[in-house]
């Protein structure tokens, strides 16, 4: 096996249009991404479910199956026939070693997205994990395509067929919110909206564990391929397919698995979460806010108009100082317009109203015992400590990692009424009424949480650390426990 | 160890092997003779195991051909071998070693005059040096049955005649060597048996003195 894997390898690396198609066509993809997206919260991660696929799809769908023809063609099979080694040997060897030649490709892509702003993974190995089995699964799939086609410009044909639908019904380029009703249930048949939420999941998700089944999804929809591809296997190209009733077991698992799939769709993702987080003055109300400034107070006078955002408040506390004891006197809540606050069950700033599933228990009970040794949670003064740990709940917001986005706050806020105790008032609005001030350093950080770091703008980062701080303060205080009853 | 019994078979609605009969029997080299279209290269593919015959059966080493027992005991050259282009000479031998679960033959490398091509690209090759690589790897394993189609194709004639040695070396070790040629002549100096193939059929075979008139006559 390893003498053909490294020989299918030797083939490849001596091959420079391979190399150009396999490895340089990826970074030109990237670029794409990189451009059409350059207005995220952070570049390029939201998007590595897209491109990371693209990349396997294009070596499954032509770069496997066009060297198979070619090699079936020149008539290096027919030799290869003549020896005792097994047809499962050679397909293998030939999905493995492209499995090798892809992994290079995806390095040289994640290499490119870092230096172009993409943060670190947090989770490096269901990451990895994600990309190895889509990477199986769609190898498979073009090891079947290699074996079904007769010629090089089949393998185009046959390629483009199961490529354009993944890339554009399929939720691979086109983003499944951007797609009609009718392409939806679609798109669920297709591995490829599965290899997009696999990888995504891993990184800017909570990792394997959450998307578990759309790992074995891809596990059995490699599997079905291979079985196929090495029972229809041929050597030479004018050899026959030979299909058996075993080829009507596979349609039949393929049709099963696609039911599973569809039954457990999972709810199309929002899109990208661009939204302005709005401004201080948004949420305050005319009359002024009494909040005990940390220095010089400002004058009241200057807080009456709504809508302006520099003069009311009282100054930023921006330098360190001792983190307890806290003698922040409590903020004027009934100056705060908590009414105007985003709602809980929207896209900006939300907060669960149910309680999590027990896969995403587990994940908040891993980052729940992992705060414990966070750095970034004991420096600095307190309200340092209460902005850094808002993050927690900020980043994700930003990022759209829903459903666990939704249910960070609300850890956050049991952490910082443990923390802070009665001063967590006075902290939470110096924060929501200040969201230019203190150091939001433990951005970079928060992989050590699993989730994943930001790399963007400050600004969106800020408004959403101001608005968990609106919102948690509404809610340790009683005064905005959740959205209100509709009417 | 080689033994086909009313091999019939059948390409595009044409009967290309027609109930042909034979044994080449261990230590034995016998000459398929034929013109072009004859049915040599088909009779040749069902004994590879690379084409299954429409009746009749094949059996070599005891093994229906194309099983993994029948493959490991088979050497086979085929027409206009595809050879990994890629990889050299040395990469080549190796990797058809590694699949016949032996080791590289160096002596027989050297016997045909490619040790010194070692690391060479297979498609830098000439016609002849790819011919004589294409010779060992169907006889670097050491099979006792070896079915060569045209093995002194674009060999000169120093090559023909150190393959007619290397062959000649084989059949002593025990080997079964069913040998395709037009060549009447190399044929008639080398193998103990000639099977004269025309329009599928077999119509002659024995001896080459016996049948040397007689293949001359019908313009062989």
């Amino acid at each position: 096996m390893r003498h053909l894997i490294r020989a299918n390898l030797l083939a490849t690396l001596r091959n420079p249009l391979a190399l150009i198609y396999g490895w340089l066509f990826p970074l030109i993809f990237l670029a794409g991404f990189w451009a059409i997206y350059a207005r995220d919260p952070l570049p390029l991660a939201l998007h590595a479910g897209q491109f990371f696929t693209i990349t396997i799809l294009g070596s499954a769908a032509f770069g496997l199956p066009t060297q198979m023809v070619a090699e079936r063609e020149a008539g290096l099979w027919r030799l290869y026939a003549l020896t005792p080694a097994s047809r499962w040997r050679f397909v293998v060897a030939l999905v493995l070693a492209r499995a090798l030649l892809l992994a290079g490709a995806l390095l040289l892509q994640h290499g490119a997205a870092r230096l172009l702003g993409m943060p670190p993974l947090p989770h490096p190995v269901s990451t990895v994990l994600a990309l190895i089995t889509a990477s199986l699964c769609f190898l498979c799939l073009g090891g079947l395509i290699g074996t079904l086609v007769a010629n090089v410009p089949a393998v185009q044909a046959l390629g483009q067929c199961i490529f354009l639908p993944m890339l554009i019904i399929g939720g691979v380029a086109v983003p499944l919110a951007s797609l009609p009703d009718w392409a939806l249930p679609v798109s669920n048949l297709l591995p490829g909206r599965h290899a997009v939420v696999a990888i995504q999941t891993a990184v800017t998700g909570t990792g394997t564990r959450a998307a578990g089944f759309e790992l074995a999804l891809l596990a059995g929809h490699g599997a079905l391929a291979l079985l196929a591809a090495v029972l229809l296997f041929r050597w030479e190209p004018g050899q026959r397919l030979r299909p058996g009733w075993w080829l009507a077991a596979i349609a039949a698992a393929w049709l099963a698995l696609a039911g599973l799939a569809h039954s457990r769709a999972r709810p199309v993702p929002a899109p990208p979460d661009t939204a302005a987080a709005g401004v201080v003055a948004d949420y305050v109300r005319a009359a002024g806010v009494a909040v005990p400034p940390a220095a010089a107070p400002a004058p009241p006078a200057a807080m009456a108009p709504p809508r302006v955002v520099t003069a009311p408040m009282p100054p930023a506390i921006t330098a360190p100082v001792a983190p307890a004891p806290v003698a922040l006197p409590a903020p004027d809540l009934d100056a705060i317009a908590f009414e105007r606050l985003p709602p809980d069950a929207g896209l900006v700033a939300p907060i669960a109203a149910e309680p999590p599933d027990a896969a995403l228990a587990s994940a908040l009970a891993r980052i729940e015992r992992q705060v414990a040794g966070w750095p970034p949670a004991g420096e600095g003064d307190a309200v340092q400590q209460v902005r850094s740990l808002l993050l927690i709940a900020a980043v994700p917001d930003l990022l759209q990692m829903d459903p666990l986005e939704r249910h960070l706050p609300l850890l956050v806020q049991a952490l910082l009424e443990q923390r802070f105790g009665a001063a967590l008032p006075s902290l939470l609005a110096q924060i929501a009424l200040h969201p230019d001030a203190g150091s939001l350093a433990a951005r970079s950080q928060l992989p050590a949480l699993g989730l994943p770091a930001h790399t963007g703008a400050q600004g969106p980062l800020r408004g959403r650390v101001m608005l968990y701080a609106f919102k948690l303060l509404g809610r340790v205080t009683g005064r905005r426990m959740g959205d209100p009853p509709p009417p | 160890m080689i033994a086909v019994d009313g091999l019939v078979r059948r390409r595009g609605g044409r009967t290309v092997v027609d109930g042909v009969s034979f044994t080449v029997a261990a230590g034995e080299m016998v000459g398929l003779i034929g013109h072009n279209g004859a049915g040599k290269t088909s009779l040749i593919d069902c004994i590879a195991g690379l084409a299954r015959p429409d009746a009749g059966q094949v059996r070599v080493a005891g093994q229906v051909p194309g099983g993994a027992a029948a493959r490991a005991a088979t050497g086979v050259l085929v027409q206009q071998p595809g050879l990994p282009a890629r990889l050299t000479v040395a990469e080549t031998l190796a990797l058809f070693a590694a699949l016949h679960g032996t080791a590289v033959d160096g002596a027989l490398a050297t016997a045909l005059g490619l040790d010194g091509l070692a690391g060479t690209r297979v498609d830098r090759l000439s016609g002849g040096q790819r011919q004589r690589l294409a010779l060992a790897l169907a006889v670097q394993h050491a099979p006792p049955v070896l079915v060569l189609d045209e093995p002194g194709t674009a060999l000169d004639a120093v090559m023909r005649r150190d393959l007619a040695a290397l062959l000649a070396a084989r059949r002593a070790a025990g080997a079964a060597i069913l040998l395709a040629t037009h060549d009447l002549a190399e044929a008639a100096a080398d193998c103990d048996r000639l099977l004269l193939l025309a329009g599928g059929r077999l119509v002659a075979q024995g001896r080459p003195a016996d049948l040397a008139a007689d293949l001359i006559g019908m313009g062989a």
